[in-house]
């Protein structure tokens, strides 16, 4: 006798992505737990437990702690700037008497759209200390007298690596904002106004109430992408100079990939992922408190 | 009355002069890519820099279609593209569907933890999966390089075509069940043609994301066979010397077609992507 299963129909849409995503993510995401109790190199097959020694070495790399505060620095500046550009621009676009608004937003799209390994290329271009296009700019507006070395000077190598990013991601940040000042109810301005309030009262009374968790949210999306950012570091300084830029996607890197030394790479990384985690759990407590109010 | 409107207008001639401050700091990069692919070799390394050229050449562009690994790696990144959206809108238009319209046990759970499976780093899953691929002799292939974006780009592929299916109303389906059409046949024939703006979305994103991809590329291929774009066009920087023009006519070439597709799409995408990653 054939037993007729029954299924969920929803269950079975669900299914293939949720065993493709099983596969290239979630059992990596364990795996990398596992590898971090463990010793392994290049030159030994399989693994040796070695319980949680790895981290031990790991916080007593002096190098590590280097990157965590490279890091710290890296994500604060990016999103710090990142955030307040793009909210600037959204506001000042989304103002009524502006003309060819979606020509301006492509304009300023740019960035975002072109592929990131490009713009970090032609930023190391344009930071060039010798034929750059930024120190002779700056030197002809009287700014500075000799040329800087952007990328290798150890003061300014994670400086200009943070502003390539604020290049790049400022786009989104204006289009996210935008979308949600888009939402705020015309009748709630109007009720201000008649009330006697100015614009910038009514923006600061009306307009940033409505869209503060949305706010909330992009931040905590842009801490996470900056944390986990890899490309920029990597392309342009190398972490480098003397360690000075090295964030711990790069350690990660350069531990995993340059010394085939995973279990302490792995380590390194599941202590980023759990950085990445509590921002994530912000990010989810805030967006769900926003679908509540909804 | 008079002074209102003098500071009207000055507020005005402020926002544009800011929006146009802007633009130039957004496109300048882009720019002076384009100018420096032109210049002949002997203005690229010039004191002072200069902002045009006078003497226009397509020489670097020669070297860079004829001389070097770029048309190779433009092969594979288009392979390695098209087959990474096909798989993610395959995947998520079903796994979207199924959680726009049925509520299972986990349900929830699951569309959680894809909300976290979107930012999910890469640098948390690089090693365990070279070695997975690795094991399997997947390194230094498409299959690699498909597979690891999969990991990015369906959650968000999912996420944004879940919360456009449930802004397609249920009574279109509903009819067409009553005609006799399965719950696929529906989904095929009623749901997607109304979403097309959806799909476009999810394609475009899905697009961007794999023809930049750089981390997977990175570690994962090791033959000009199999390597994309991003990784060619970094080869253009050798260990002392780099040569600029060839990298920033290379850079031209990866730029256009994202260029193209965004232009054209820019409409469905902006939207798309504002309301997927903002309402999560």
């Amino acid at each position: 006798m054939k037993k007729k299963i029954h299924l969920n129909p929803g269950a079975m849409y669900v299914t293939p992505a949720v065993i493709v995503i099983a596969l290239v993510m979630l059992f990596p995401l364990v795996y990398t737990f596992y590898l971090s109790f463990n010793e392994s190199s290049l030159y030994s097959t399989g693994l040796k437990f070695v319980g949680f020694s790895q981290y031990v070495k790991l916080f007593q790399d002096h190098l590590f702690v280097n990157s965590l505060k490279a890091t710290f620095y890296w994500t604060f500046g990016s999103v710090v700037f990142q955030f307040l550009l793009g909210f600037f621009v959204a506001v000042v676009l989304n103002q009524k008497f502006i003309r060819y608004r979606s020509v301006l937003r492509i304009f300023i799209m740019i960035p975002w759209v072109l592929p990131s390994i490009i713009g970090v290329n032609v930023w190391k271009w344009a930071y060039h200390p010798d034929f750059g296009i930024i120190n002779y700019f700056l030197k002809s507006m009287g700014l500075i007298s000799h040329n800087i070395t952007w990328l290798s000077g150890a003061h300014t190598a994670l400086l200009s690596t943070i502003i390539v990013n604020v290049w790049k991601m400022f786009p989104l940040v204006m289009l996210m904002i935008e979308a949600s000042l888009q939402s705020v109810p015309e009748h709630l301005k109007d009720a201000a106004k008649v009330d006697g309030a100015n614009m910038v009262r009514t923006f600061f009374t009306v307009t940033v109430p409505h869209i503060s968790s949305t706010c909330y949210t992009i931040i905590m999306l842009l801490v996470i992408w900056t944390l986990n950012s890899f490309v920029f570091v990597y392309a342009l300084t190398g972490g480098g100079p003397a360690h000075s830029s090295e964030v711990m996607s790069m350690y990660v890197y350069k531990y995993a990939f340059e010394n085939y030394n995973f279990g302490l790479a792995a380590a390194a990384s599941v202590v980023l992922f759990l950085i990445t985690v509590v921002f994530a759990l912000i990010y989810a407590l805030v967006t769900m408190k926003g679908e509540g109010e909804r | 009355m008079k002074q209102r409107k003098m500071l009207t207008f000055s507020g005005q001639t402020l926002s544009y002069l800011f929006l146009l401050a802007v633009i130039i700091f957004a496109i300048f990069p882009a720019l002076w890519m384009f100018v420096t692919s032109i210049k002949p070799h002997s203005e690229i390394l010039t004191t002072p820099p200069r902002w045009i050229t006078h003497h226009p050449t397509l020489s670097s562009y020669s070297r860079v279609l004829f001389h070097s690994s770029i048309p190779r790696a433009f092969l594979n990144s288009v392979v390695v593209t098209v087959c990474t959206t096909i798989l993610t809108l395959f995947f998520s238009i079903l796994a979207g569907y199924g959680f726009s319209r049925y509520k299972f046990r986990g349900s929830r759970t699951l569309s959680t933890g894809l909300l976290f499976g979107q930012m999910m780093p890469g640098v948390a899953i690089v090693i365990p999966l070279y070695m997975a691929l690795n094991k399997v002799h997947l390194i230094d292939s498409y299959a690699a390089l498909v597979i690891a974006n999969m990991a990015i780009t369906i959650p968000l592929g999912v996420i944004m075509l879940r919360s456009f299916f449930q802004s397609v109303p249920r009574e279109l389906e509903e009819a067409a069940k009553i005609d006799g059409t399965t719950n696929l046949g529906a989904l095929f024939r009623i749901i997607l043609p109304v979403s097309a703006p959806g799909i476009i979305a999810v394609s475009v994103y899905t697009f961007l994301n794999s023809w930049e991809e750089f981390l997977f590329a990175l570690n994962f291929t090791n033959s000009a066979s199999v390597q994309t774009l991003p990784i060619a066009v970094n080869e253009f920087s050798g260990e002392f010397v780099i040569d600029w023009g060839g990298m920033m006519s290379a850079s031209v070439v990866v730029s256009i077609p994202v260029l193209v597709v965004f232009l054209a799409c820019s409409k469905y995408f902006v939207k798309g992507l504002a309301d997927g990653s903002v309402k999560g």
